[in-house]
């Protein structure tokens, strides 16, 4: 059974002392008591998330203002909704849970003593950041706004792309303790009404106490697996060309990035400058994607494994120079290869973490210091440092799949390393399966390739020209072997 | 794994799937396994297997077409009860653990003689058992979604190759085909007859599958043979007596291979062996544990490293003991309990089920 909402009482003195008890001695919460006539009155606002000015000139210089002295705190309330401040973006609550979201949302709170109800008034006025071009999705020809971190800000960057009554963002709140907002963003009639309500269970059974950043809630969309299957942006074209597709975009309040559900293993290739180019230049693009893919995952592996225990597969010429390097060097190429990998991994951790000013010097010292004085020094040898460079630079050009790939680039080496090809190819299928296998909404990974699908090819392995897709959209529930109802009916995991 | 377990697959990927384990079993018989010294009195042994075979899996496919949803496991319950589903449910979980732990075994032998690492197989063997554990973990669908992209990166790998082994082919390596008289003939059709131990994965999978299945059964035994009896024709003109005399004939041929910058494609071959094991034993995982959900039906999926343990214990028992491996991959123990698998428990649930089906019908 529901449990009831605790309510604002009629008696000011009443509803200050529970608010006082709720806040304690924070110094941010500001109640701010004042009389209109004979009435007792209270503005109730957070410092720092309101704009003082249009407070004390919109808000509380109309209320004093205003000609209700004969009147009842009841009636005085209303006058004031109806009349001195009609124009004012306000809302009528009586849920005391409601209001301290909405003040914590930079609302202020208007309880008049006899009343009802509470008004509360958007007087919102913190600072924000400027909507900026995003830093991990540069784009050549499309637009340069990236979302930034307010909800309200970012939904209205995508309704002015769509501008049609069918885009729908529903709110949530998630995490018991941080209250976050976040919405759904899909377009009624494309997106599957099934789809959507397993996003909802999902979301409503998270059990967070915190959502600072939406991902926090990828565990509870994508099923376990190599590969997530929630995609993340912060371009606002993005999420309009993924939402016309039948996706869910998941817009969470003091972050810019949005999650894209359900998102498909070849969308990692896929990029909001493809269709703004000829499609042969962006299915060229694709395909590079995909071969830096394979290299950046399998080159140090396979490299490892080859020299280790199939040297036979390296032609006599190939075989000597790398023989020569690393007869060299102290290390089996299994340790040089790991060391190398690890020290690259610390290199860029390092030049994502410190300050901007220091970056360049965290590049000379990794590439000129570190590295080719570790070649001098014979500690490594140069075949294996163009090996782990070559991969480190391919997994660049598709860095949504940075992490898994991180990780399984060190996973081959060691298997390279100890059981040879083998151990690569036994993982290989490893990861096949899993790019074969299906997200928690019964949409397959891999598709339209596996399961293949020649009609969804047309936005996958290469491009279509927009004459032959206009009009003729793909919807992701659609793509082959998917089953979202069935899920439906079979109910959670 | 349950919800995932619950969704069927079409016929075709089914037999992509069967097609690519079965192949990968022929590829790796050598000559004097499959009794002679002719590779090409095999070929014509393939042909002749191919309707036996087909005679064999009649009792499969009966019983798929009288009760499309069923598996053998749930025609042993309805011929003899729950005892019956149970006995059932125990031979073909030894059955599969036996063959798989056979052709696990085989590649571990592989890597002892053949390759200078046999001291890791025991890491290999578990690696791919481990493999196979994550495939289960995934579900049917995923299974034959890789089994039908390995097994097209496979056919066309092989396609390409064959151009370039045939210039190295000549006829005149080879022995004609009766040399040695009929009896390799009966031989070879008996020994490629044991090893069809992958027909008895349809008395379970049938159900799970959509489409077709007379024509993707057909299509299957062409393929398979067809395949086989190019590989065999290769093998006879490209190593002539010699290839007849290896243990691994294909590793030698892929030793032969080498084109522009691409030679020595033999550890690519077992890359391609792993691969495809990893799928089959996944495949047979499967079996094992809706086998085991039969005696318990409660059974939680963690207990499924049960197969995996089980099948890597005889790999690594048969692997490490050869006269043993010898033994079970001998046609005069494969070949019974394959035609008993495939053939005879089946023959009789059906036949009993049946029965009881009429009784009860005349009854009512």
């Amino acid at each position: 059974m529901k449990k009831q909402e605790e309510q604002f009482a009629r008696s000011l003195p009443e509803n200050l002392v529970r608010l006082k008890n709720l806040f304690g001695d924070t110094m941010d919460y500001l109640p701010r008591t004042f009389r209109v006539g004979e009435t007792m009155a209270a503005l109730i606002t957070i410092d720092g998330l309101t704009n003082k000015q249009t407070v004390a000139q919109s808000i509380l210089q109309p209320i004093l203002a205003a000609p209700v002295l004969q009147l009842t705190g009841q009636e005085k309330l209303c006058y004031i909704r109806d009349h001195a401040l009609a124009a004012v973006e306000q809302k009528e609550i009586t849920s005391l849970q409601m209001g301290l979201e909405l003040l914590m949302a930079g609302f202020a709170l208007l309880l008049m003593d006899g009343a009802s109800f509470v008004l509360a008034f958007g007087v919102q006025g913190f600072p924000l950041r400027g909507v900026d071009e995003p830093s991990n999705e540069v784009m050549q020809r499309g637009s340069r706004e990236g979302f930034i971190e307010s909800l309200q800000m970012n939904a209205a960057m995508i309704r002015r792309r769509l501008r049609t009554p069918k885009l729908r963002f529903e709110s949530m709140t998630v995490g018991k303790e941080s209250r976050t907002q976040i919405a759904l963003c899909y377009i009624e009639g494309k997106v599957d009404s099934a789809l959507l309500q397993q996003i909802r269970k999902r979301i409503e059974k998270a059990p967070l106490d915190h959502t600072l950043a939406a991902g926090y809630l990828t565990p509870f969309l994508h099923g376990s697996g190599i590969f997530s299957g929630v995609g993340l942006t912060e371009r606002p074209d993005t999420v309009c060309g993924k939402i016309e597709e039948g996706r869910v975009a998941i817009l969470v309040n003091g972050t810019p990035n949005v999650l894209l559900v359900p998102f498909l293993f070849i969308e990692n290739f896929q990029s909001f400058d493809d269709y703004a180019i000829r499609p042969s230049f962006a299915a060229f693009a694709r395909y590079l994607k995909l071969f830096s893919f394979f290299v950046a995952m399998l080159a140090p592996g396979i490299f490892v494994s080859v020299c280790t225990f199939h040297p036979e597969l390296f032609t006599m010429t190939l075989l000597m120079k790398v023989a020569q390097a690393q007869i060299q060097t102290p290390f089996p190429i299994i340790a040089e290869t790991f060391i190398v990998q690890i020290l690259y991994e610390v290199l860029r951790e390092a030049g994502l973490r410190v300050p901007r000013s220091l970056s360049q010097t965290i590049s000379i010292v990794g590439a000129l210091v570190i590295g080719e004085t570790a070649i001098n020094a014979g500690f490594i040898s140069g075949p294996t440092l163009l090996v782990v460079a070559i991969s480190a630079v391919c997994s660049y050009t598709i860095p949504s799949l940075y992490e898994p790939l991180a990780l399984l680039r060190l996973l081959f080496i060691l298997l390279g390393g100890t059981v040879g090809l083998w151990g690569v190819f036994a993982v290989f299928v490893v990861v096949l399966v899993d790019l074969c296998g299906e997200n928690p909404f019964g949409v397959p990974l891999g598709a339209p390739l596996s399961p293949f699908s020649r009609r969804g090819l047309r936005d996958s392995l290469w491009r279509m020209s927009w004459k032959k897709m206009a009009g003729k959209p793909f919807l992701v529930q659609h793509m082959p072997g998917s089953h979202v109802k069935e899920h439906e009916e079979d109910g959670e995991n | 794994m349950e919800k995932t377990e619950k969704r069927s697959i079409m016929v075709w990927q089914l037999f992509v799937w069967l097609f690519l384990s079965r192949i990968i079993i022929l590829f790796t018989v050598n000559a004097q396994t499959l009794g002679g010294e002719n590779l090409l009195v095999l070929a014509v042994s393939s042909v002749l297997s191919m309707g036996v075979t087909f005679l064999l899996s009649l009792p499969a496919l009966y019983l798929h077409a009288r009760w499309p949803g069923k598996t053998i496991c749930e025609v042993g319950q309805a011929a003899f009860g729950e005892a019956g589903a149970k006995a059932t449910a125990l031979f073909y979980m030894a059955f599969f653990l036996i063959a798989d732990g056979y052709y696990l075994g085989d590649l571990g032998l592989f890597l002892v003689k053949e390759t200078d690492y046999g001291s890791l197989a025991w890491l290999i063997l578990a690696l791919i058992t481990m493999a196979a554990l994550y495939c289960w973990h995934k579900g049917l669908q995923a299974m034959a979604r890789t089994a039908t992209l390995l097994a097209a990166a496979i056919v066309v790998g092989f396609v390409l190759m064959v151009p370039i082994w045939i210039p190295l082919a000549d006829p005149a390596r080879s022995l004609p085909v009766f040399y040695e008289g009929i009896r390799p003939l009966w031989l070879g059709t008996a020994a490629l007859t044991a090893r069809s131990t992958r027909f008895v994965v349809l008395l379970f999978l049938l159900p799970d599958t959509k489409g077709r299945v007379l024509r993707g059964f057909v299509w299957w035994n062409l393929g398979v043979t067809a395949a086989f009896v190019v590989y065999l024709l290769l093998l006879a003109f490209c190593l002539g007596e010699y290839g007849a005399a290896m243990s691994y004939p294909v590793y030698t041929l892929l030793q032969l291979f080498s084109y522009g910058p691409f030679a020595r494609l033999d550890a690519v071959f077992t890359g391609g062996w792993v691969m495809v094991m990893i799928l089959k034993i996944g495949l047979d995982q499967l079996i094992f544990f809706r086998c085991l959900r039969v005696w318990f039906p409660a059974v939680r999926c963690r207990w499924a490293v049960l197969g995996v343990i089980l099948t890597y214990g005889a790999a690594w028992l048969l692997y490490q003991n050869p006269v043993w491996h010898n033994q079970v991959g001998s046609t005069s123990f494969f070949l019974p309990v394959t035609v008993v698998a495939l053939t005879g428990l089946p023959l009789v649930l059906v036949a009993v089920a049946r029965w009881k089906e009429r009784s009860r019908q005349h009854e009512t």
